[in-house]
C-alpha cells in the first residue's frame, strides 16, 4: 500500500471519529450550536479547598475525609464563578453520610454579603441535582444545616451550572455507537458507489493538488523577479551568510519577544510582521535557479497546508486573538519552504537553521545566567513565562548538540567541534532537567533512546579506524566530557547566585511557578522563602483532568478563543490536541495529527536511510513537539522556537529529488 | 499628438492633485497635533467631553416646555431643572461650555448639582449664565451626571445651542487656521523639495510591477481553473451571471434587513456567501485564457492604491465591529480577479446589459415583494423592501439609472417594440413613485441630477429623430405614471392586508419617523433622515423641496448630519480607527459621507486615492458615454451610476463595503472602465 492510500485511510476513519465525536456532543448538548457542540453553557467546578475549607459549625476531618456539624446552625458559603450570574443547577455528589437524607438549606448571597433567598433541599448519597432559582444572579452560595449537630458527611465534588448537564458516560457511549455505526453504513455504501463507478480503475494523480498549483505559481511571480535581483547582487557565499543570518535573528527575534512579553496582544502583529520578513528574506536568498512548480502531493505537505487552511478558516469565524497565524504560515513559510524544496542542497540549509539556532543559545544561556536565577523548589522558567517553555526549548537545542555530538564520534573532527557539541548537550540537557515536568523528562528519555538507538549501529561498526584514530577518539571525548562538566557547573552556579550576586535578578510577566514539591513541602518553603514563591504552585495541585474536560466541554465546529476558566483561574489544556481542537475547531485536529504521524514516518526513515545529524535532528524535534503535545501546552503557538522549528523543518522532506 | 498632450497634462495635473491634496491633510493634521496636543492616533485632542444635544436637554427637562419652531425653552413652573447622565464611571470634567441665545432676561441662574454613580451629591456650583457662548468652571472633583435647576421666574424663555462638559476648556481653538495656513505651506515646500531631489537623482518607482505581479497570479489560478472548465452555450452562461447577480443582490437585502451583516457571527458567511458569487461570475464570465490587460490608468492605480492602504490600516489596526478588516484583501484579490477577467472579454458592453438586467430583475421581485409583502401605511415613509426608506430610496436611484439607459435604446436606435419600451417606461414610472414615496432626499438629488444629464444629452442630440423619439418618450413616460402610480398606491395599501400577507421586520419600527416627529421636539437624529429643525409635516408632499428651500440651517438640510460630520472629523487619525466614532453617546452611528468614513476608517491620506478614484471614474465613464453613446445605449450607465453614488456617498452611507446593491453597482460599473476600450465606437 503507498502512502498515499494509507493517508487516505487515517483520513477517513479520523473523519469518522470527529464526526460521530462531533454527533455524539451534539445529541447531547441537547441543540445544534455549532460553536459549542456540548450547549454554551457556564459550568463552575467548585475548587478542592473549598470542599474541604472549615466554617461555622463545619469541621473538616482530614483523616476521615469529610465534615462534622458541631452547631445547631452551621453554614458554609462558597463563591461560585468569577462574578455574579445565573446558575441553573448545582450538582453535588456526597460521599459518606450517617445520616439518610440531610435537610439543608441552600442561601443566595450577593457581593455585599446580603441574603437575597433561601430554598431548602434534601441531600442524600451519591449525586444529588439542586434546581436552583435561574432568574436570581448571585455570588455566593450557602449550605446552612440547621439542628443536625453530629451528623458526618463528606462532599465528593459540586458543580455549578447554567444549563442541565446532558453528559453521562453511558448517554455517550450510546450516542457514539449509534454515530459510529451510521458512519459505518454511510461508509460503505460510499464505497459500494464508488466501486460501481469503477473508482478503481480511476486515474492515480500524481501531480499537485489545482490549489497548491496555483499557490506554488504565484509563487514563482515575486520569487523569480526578487530572487534574481538577490541573486546578481550577492555572491554564494554571501548569500549564504546572509540566510545564516536571517535564521539567526529570527529565532532571536523569537526568543527575544518571548523574554520581553512583545508580541502579546496588540503588538502581536509586528512581531509576525518581523517573521514574515525574515522568512521571506530567507526564502529569497535561496533563490539559486527560476522557481518551477515542485510536487507536494504527499501525505506530509498536503496535511500541513490542511492544518493551516484550517486555521484559516476559523480565523475568519472566530473574530479575535492572534489572527494571521495561518496565513503567515500558508503564505510566508510556504514560500520559504517551497523555495528551499528547489535548492541543490537542502541539507546546507539544515545546517545553517542548526548553526543559527546554536548562535542564538549562547546570549540566551549568558541572559539566563544575569537576569534570571534559579529559584528554590521551583521548576526553571529561564527566558520564558513557564518551565514548560523552558523545556521545550532546552530539548530543541539538546537535539541539536546531541545529534551533532553523535556524529563526531565516529569522524575525525577538531576539537573545537567536539567541544561546542558535548558542551553544549550538556548544558542544554542541564537546563532541561531543571526545568522540565514530566512531559519533558518523558520527550528527553524518548529523544535521548531514539536518537541513539539509530546511530548504535554505526557507532559499533569499526571498519576502516585505525587504533590511532581511536585513541584520538578517546583523549577527545575525555577533554570534552570534562569540558562539560565544568561549564554545566559553572553554568549551574552562576543560576543560582550571580543574579542575585550582581542584583540583576528580574522577573517576566505573567510568569508562572511550578514546583516539584507537594502542596504541604511547597507551604512550608513559601514561609521561609514568602517573597520568591509568592506565586508558586505545587505541580500536584494542577488538576490537569479537569482542565481537559473543561476544554472538551467548549469544542465546537469553527473554533473558540474564549480563555478558559476553572476555579476562577485561567488555565491551559495540557494537551496539544485538545487546545487545536477547542481553539481552530474539531476537524482541525485532523490534518494537526496527520502532520505529526507523516513527520515522525518521513524524519525516521530518512534517519534510517541516511545517518546524518541533520535528520537525527528534525527526528527529536518530532519527537520532542509531540511529547509535549501529548502531555504538554505544545500546540500552534507563535512564541515558541520548538514549535516554529516543528513546523519549519519537516518541509525539508515536502519534496525530495529522486 | 492631441492624445499625449492630454496624458502629459493629465498626468502633470494628477501629480499636482495628490501634491496639493496631502500637503493640505497634513498640514491639517499638523496644525491639529500642534495646537491641541494630539498625537498620530488622535490628531485632535480634546480630552474628554460629554455634549448633551437638543434632544437631550428636552428630554429630561423639568418644568420647562420647547417650542420647535422658535428653538426655544420656557420655564413653565418652579424648580424648572435639566437632568444629565453620563451613564459612565466618573469623570473629571472640568469645564462646562454653554452657548445661551433669545434670552428675555439679563442674566440666567442657574445651580449646578453634580452626582457620582450611586446618586450622591458629589459637588455643587452656582453661575450667572449670559448670552452667548462661556465656558464656566466646574469645581466637583469627579462626577456622572449633573443636574442643573434654572432659578429663575415662570415665563423665563432661552435657547441653548450648546451644552458640554468637558476636560479641556474650550473647542475653539484660534491659533489653528494659522497653525493648519503654515503646515500646508511648510507640507507644500518639504515635498516639492523631495520630490525635486528624487527627480534629480532620476529614481524611478515601477509601480505597475505590483499589477503585472497581480495580474500574472490573477492569470495563474483564471487559467489553471479554465482548463477543468467547461463553458455552457453563450445565452445560458449569460442567463446563469444574471441569476447569480439577481441572488447576491436579493441575498444581500435581506442579510441588510435583518441586521446580519454587522453581526459578528454572520459576517464571515455573509462575506463568504458573496465572495462564492463574485468567483462564480468571474467563471461564468471567461471565455478564453486570461492574458495581461493595461491597467495604467488613473482609475485602476487609484484602486489598487485604495485598497492597499485599507490593507496597511488593517495591519496597525484591528478593526472590530462594525467595521471588518480584510476588506482590502477581498477587493484585490476577489473583486480584482473579476474586474481582470471583464478586461479581458472581447464585447465588454453586455457587462452593463448584464449588469442593468439584473438590477432590473431584482427590481422586478421588489416589487413584486413590496406589493404582496409591505404595506404602505398612512403617515410614514414607505421603507419598500428595506426597514429603512433611506436605503429603499437610494437604492431606487440607481435603478433608474438602468431603465433611464434602457429608454436611450430606443431613443437613440429607434428599433424597439412597443411592448419593451412599455415595460421600461413603466418601470421607470414605478422606481419614480416608490421614490417619492420614500421621500428619500438624497435618493431624489441624485436622481433628478441623472434625469438633467440624461434630458440634457438627448435634448442636443444630433438627429433630429432622436430628439423626436426623447419627447415621445417623455410624453409616454408622463402617460405612464399615473396608471402605474395609481396602481401601485392601490396595491401596496390593499394587497397585504387582502392577503394577509404582511411582513414586519424586527427593526422596522425604529425607523417611522412620524413618531419621532410627534416629540416636541427638532430632533436631529439622522437614521430618521427627514426630521429637522424646520418642522415640515410628516406627508406632506412638498417634504424635499421644502426642506432644501426652507431649512432655517445648514444642519436642518442635511438632517442632523453636520454634527455626524464634525465628530468624525474631530476623531481622526493617521492609521484609521478600530470602530466607529462616539456621535450622540454612541458608536453606532455612521458618518453619513463616505470621504470621512473612508478617513476615518483607514487613516486621512486614504482620501487621496479616494477621491482620484472619483475623479478618474467620471473621467473615464463621461469619456466612454461620449465615445460610445451611437454604440450602445448602455454607455450611459457607467456616468449615471458615478454621479448617483457620488451624491449619495456625500451624504449617506452606501459606502460600506459589501453592504449595499448601490455599492456593488458602482463597483461593477467601474471595474468595466479598468480597461480601455480598444473597440471601435
Amino acid at each position: 500500500m503507498n502512502k498515499e492510500k494509507i493517508n487516505r485511510i487515517f483520513l477517513i476513519l479520523l473523519t469518522g471519529l470527529l464526526s460521530c465525536l462531533m454527533m455524539s456532543m451534539l445529541y447531547l448538548g441537547g441543540g445544534m450550536n455549532l460553536k459549542c457542540f456540548l450547549g454554551a453553557e457556564k459550568v463552575y467546578d467548585f475548587p478542592k479547598e473549598d470542599l474541604t475549607k472549615n466554617s461555622k459549625g463545619w469541621e473538616y476531618h482530614g483523616d476521615a475525609e469529610g465534615y462534622s456539624i458541631v452547631k445547631n446552625n452551621a453554614v458554609n458559603k462558597y463563591r461560585v464563578g468569577r462574578s455574579t450570574g445565573k446558575w441553573k443547577c448545582l450538582y453535588i455528589t456526597m460521599d459518606k453520610m450517617n445520616v439518610p437524607v440531610l435537610y439543608a438549606t441552600l442561601e443566595y448571597y450577593n457581593n455585599k454579603k446580603e441574603l437575597l433567598l433561601e430554598q431548602p433541599v434534601e441531600l442524600s448519597l451519591g449525586e444529588n441535582i439542586i434546581f436552583l432559582n435561574e432568574e436570581l444572579p448571585f455570588y455566593r452560595l450557602g449550605i446552612r444545616i440547621r439542628d443536625s449537630k453530629g451528623t458526618f458527611f463528606s462532599i465528593q465534588s459540586m458543580q455549578a451550572r447554567s444549563g442541565i448537564n446532558g453528559f453521562t458516560p453511558k448517554r455517550f457511549a450510546k450516542a457514539m455507537i449509534a454515530s459510529g455505526t451510521a458512519f459505518l453504513l454511510l461508509f460503505a455504501v460510499g464505497m459500494l458507489w464508488h466501486r460501481k463507478r469503477g473508482g478503481r480503475e480511476q486515474k492515480e494523480h500524481t501531480g499537485n493538488p489545482l490549489p497548491l498549483s496555483v499557490l506554488q505559481n504565484i509563487f514563482c511571480i515575486p520569487g523569480n523577479f526578487f530572487g534574481a535581483w538577490i541573486k546578481g547582487r550577492e555572491t554564494k557565499k554571501q548569500r549564504q551568510w546572509l540566510l545564516g543570518g536571517s535564521f539567526f535573528l529570527l529565532f532571536l527575534w523569537i526568543l527575544i519577544c518571548n523574554a520581553t512579553g512583545f508580541g502579546e496582544e496588540e503588538t502581536y502583529r509586528y512581531f509576525a510582521l518581523v517573521c514574515v520578513v525574515f522568512l521571506v528574506l530567507a526564502a529569497l536568498l535561496m533563490w539559486e535557479k527560476p522557481f518551477a512548480e515542485v510536487n507536494w502531493r504527499n501525505p506530509l505537505a498536503l496535511s500541513w497546508c490542511g492544518l493551516w487552511l484550517m486555521v484559516i478558516v476559523s480565523d475568519i469565524f472566530v473574530d479575535a486573538g492572534n489572527k494571521f497565524f495561518g496565513y503567515i504560515m500558508l503564505f510566508a513559510t510556504g514560500f520559504f519552504l517551497f523555495s528551499w524544496n528547489q535548492t541543490e542542497n537542502p541539507r546546507r540549509v539544515l545546517q545553517l537553521m542548526m548553526w543559527a539556532l546554536e548562535a542564538d543559545f549562547v546570549p540566551a544561556v549568558i541572559f539566563c545566567m544575569l537576569f534570571r536565577q534559579k529559584k528554590t523548589a521551583v521548576y526553571y522558567n529561564g527566558i520564558f513565562q513557564t518551565s514548560e517553555e523552558m523545556a521545550m526549548y532546552a530539548l530543541l537545542m539538546f537535539g541539536i548538540f546531541f545529534a551533532e555530538f553523535l556524529d563526531v564520534l565516529k569522524k575525525k573532527r577538531s576539537l573545537g567541534v567536539w567541544l561546542i557539541s558535548g558542551s553544549g548537550a550538556a548544558v542544554s540537557l542541564y537546563l532541561a532537567l531543571c526545568s522540565g515536568g514530566v512531559a519533558a523528562c518523558i520527550a528527553l528519555a524518548v529523544l535521548t533512546a531514539v536518537m541513539f538507538g539509530i546511530k548504535i549501529r554505526h557507532l559499533l561498526r569499526r571498519e576502516n579506524e585505525s587504533a590511532k584514530f581511536r585513541r584520538g577518539q578517546a583523549v577527545r571525548m575525555l577533554f570534552t566530557a570534562t569540558a562539560a562538566l565544568l561549564l554545566t557547573a559553572a553554568v549551574h552556579a552562576m543560576l543560582q547566585k550571580l543574579p542575585e550576586t550582581l542584583g540583576t535578578d528580574m522577573q517576566i510577566e505573567d510568569e508562572q511557578l511550578i514546583s516539584r514539591l507537594s502542596s504541604e513541602e511547597l507551604t512550608l518553603y513559601q514561609l521561609l522563602l514568602p517573597e520568591e514563591l509568592e506565586n508558586a504552585v505545587s505541580e500536584d495541585t494542577l488538576e490537569i483532568g479537569l482542565y481537559q474536560k473543561s476544554y472538551a466541554r467548549m469544542i465546537g465546529l469553527v473554533g473558540n478563543i474564549e480563555q478558559i476558566y476553572v476555579y476562577r483561574e485561567p488555565v491551559s489544556a495540557y494537551n496539544g490536541y485538545l487546545a487545536v481542537m477547542y481553539r481552530y475547531g474539531i476537524y482541525a485536529v485532523l490534518p494537526f495529527l496527520l502532520y505529526q504521524i507523516w513527520a515522525v514516518h518521513t524524519a525516521l526513515g530518512n534517519c534510517l536511510r541516511e545517518e546524518r545529524k541533520e535528520h537525527l535532528w528534525i527526528l527529536a524535534v518530532d519527537i520532542a513537539y509531540i511529547a509535549f503535545c501529548i502531555g504538554g501546552n505544545a500546540q500552534i503557538v507563535w512564541n515558541s522556537p520548538l514549535v516554529w522549528c516543528f513546523f519549519l523543518i519537516n518541509g525539508y522532506s515536502f519534496f525530495r529529488k529522486s | 499628438m492631441t492624445q499625449t498632450l492630454y496624458k502629459t497634462i493629465k498626468g502633470k495635473a494628477v501629480l499636482i492633485f495628490v501634491w496639493i491634496t496631502f500637503s493640505l491633510i497634513t498640514g491639517f493634521s499638523m496644525a491639529e497635533i500642534v495646537t491641541t496636543g494630539g498625537n498620530l492616533e488622535q490628531f485632535y485632542n480634546r480630552g474628554d467631553f460629554f455634549p448633551i444635544y437638543l434632544d437631550g436637554l428636552v428630554k429630561n427637562g423639568q418644568n420647562v416646555s420647547y417650542e420647535a419652531e422658535e428653538d426655544k425653552f420656557t420655564v413653565t413652573a418652579e424648580g424648572a431643572a435639566f437632568q444629565f447622565n453620563s451613564g459612565s464611571q466618573e469623570n473629571g470634567w472640568k469645564y462646562l461650555r454653554v452657548n445661551l441665545l433669545h434670552l428675555n432676561i439679563e442674566n440666567l441662574k442657574v445651580q449646578l448639582l453634580y452626582y457620582d454613580r450611586s446618586g450622591n451629591i458629589v459637588g455643587e456650583d452656582f453661575f450667572s449664565m449670559e448670552a452667548g457662548e462661556h465656558v464656566y468652571d466646574i469645581t466637583a472633583e469627579a462626577f456622572s451626571g449633573a443636574v442643573m435647576v434654572v432659578n429663575e421666574p415662570v415665563g423665563t424663555t432661552f435657547s441653548i445651542s450648546a451644552f458640554e462638559f468637558s476636560t479641556e476648556p474650550s473647542e475653539k481653538n484660534r491659533a489653528f487656521p494659522m497653525a493648519a495656513f503654515l503646515g500646508t505651506l511648510l507640507s507644500l515646500g518639504f515635498t516639492a523639495l523631495l520630490f525635486y531631489i528624487a527627480g534629480k537623482k532620476k529614481r524611478h518607482i515601477e509601480w505597475y510591477r505590483f499589477v503585472d505581479g497581480l495580474q500574472a497570479g490573477y492569470m495563474e489560478a483564471g487559467n489553471r481553473i479554465f482548463q477543468l472548465w467547461k463553458p455552457f452555450p453563450d445565452k445560458v452562461q449569460s442567463v446563469i451571471r444574471i441569476g447569480i447577480m439577481i441572488l447576491m443582490f436579493v441575498v444581500l437585502s435581506f442579510v441588510n434587513v435583518y441586521n446580519f451583516f454587522f453581526d459578528e457571527t454572520w459576517h464571515p458567511f455573509v462575506t463568504l456567501f458573496l465572495m462564492a458569487c463574485i468567483l462564480l461570475l468571474a467563471f461564468f464570465y471567461m471565455e478564453k485564457p486570461l492574458q495581461k490587460r493595461d491597467w495604467r490608468n488613473l482609475l485602476a492605480a487609484s484602486w489598487v492604491v485604495l485598497w492597499l492602504m485599507s490593507c496597511v490600516s488593517d495591519f496597525f489596526v484591528t478593526k472590530k465591529s462594525p467595521y471588518y478588516g480584510f476588506y482590502g484583501y477581498l477587493m484585490i484579490f476577489t473583486v480584482g480577479f473579476l474586474l481582470f477577467v471583464w478586461s479581458n472579454l472581447e464585447k465588454r458592453e453586455r457587462i452593463l446589459w448584464e449588469i442593468c438586467k439584473a438590477l432590473e430583475g431584482t427590481y422586478f421581485l421588489c416589487v413584486l415583494y413590496c406589493l404582496v409583502f409591505r404595506p404602505h401605511i398612512d403617515g410614514y415613509r414607505y421603507k419598500g423592501f428595506y426597514n429603512n426608506p433611506n436605503p429603499f430610496g437610494l437604492y431606487l436611484a440607481v435603478v433608474t439609472c438602468a431603465f433611464l439607459c434602457e429608454l436611450n435604446r430606443y431613443i437613440k436606435m429607434g428599433k424597439c417594440k412597443a411592448a419593451y419600451l412599455g415595460l421600461h417606461v413603466s418601470g421607470l414610472a414605478s422606481a419614480v413613485f416608490f421614490l417619492i414615496k420614500s421621500q428619500c432626499t438624497t435618493g431624489v438629488l441624485a436622481f433628478g441630477c441623472v434625469c438633467f444629464l440624461w434630458g440634457i444629452g438627448n435634448l442636443f442630440a444630433k438627429p433630429r429623430e432622436e430628439r423626436k423619439r426623447f419627447f415621445q418618450t417623455i410624453v409616454f413616460l408622463v402617460i405612464c405614471y399615473l396608471p402605474v402610480s395609481l396602481i401601485l398606491q392601490w396595491g401596496i395599501i390593499n394587497l397585504p392586508g387582502m392577503l394577509h400577507t404582511q411582513i414586519v421586520y424586527p427593526d422596522d419600527a425604529d425607523f417611522a419617523w412620524v413618531q419621532e416627529y410627534e416629540l416636541p421636539i427638532g430632533t436631529v437624529t439622522v437614521h430618521a433622515a427627514e426630521n429637522e429643525e424646520s418642522g415640515v409635516p410628516a406627508d406632506s408632499a412638498g417634504h424635499m423641496l421644502d426642506k432644501i428651500f426652507n431649512s432655517n440651517s445648514i444642519n436642518g438640510l442635511l438632517s442632523g448630519r453636520l454634527y455626524h460630520y464634525k465628530t468624525y472629523l474631530r476623531d481622526m487619525n493617521l492609521l484609521g480607527h478600530e470602530k466607529r466614532a462616539v456621535v450622540y453617546g454612541s458608536s453606532i452611528n455612521s458618518p453619513h459621507n463616505g470621504f470621512l468614513s473612508y478617513a476615518h476608517m483607514y487613516g486621512v491620506y486614504i482620501l487621496i486615492p479616494y477621491a482620484l478614484m472619483f475623479i478618474s471614474y467620471f473621467v473615464r465613464a463621461f469619456r466612454y458615454q461620449k465615445r460610445m453613446a451611437k454604440a450602445t445605449c448602455f454607455s450611459f450607465f457607467p456616468m449615471a451610476v458615478c454621479i448617483v453614488f457620488f451624491l449619495e456617498n456625500m451624504m449617506d452611507n452606501v459606502d460600506t463595503p459589501f453592504h449595499w446593491i448601490v455599492w456593488f453597482i458602482f463597483v461593477f460599473a467601474g471595474g468595466f472602465l479598468f480597461q480601455p476600450d480598444e473597440s471601435n465606437a
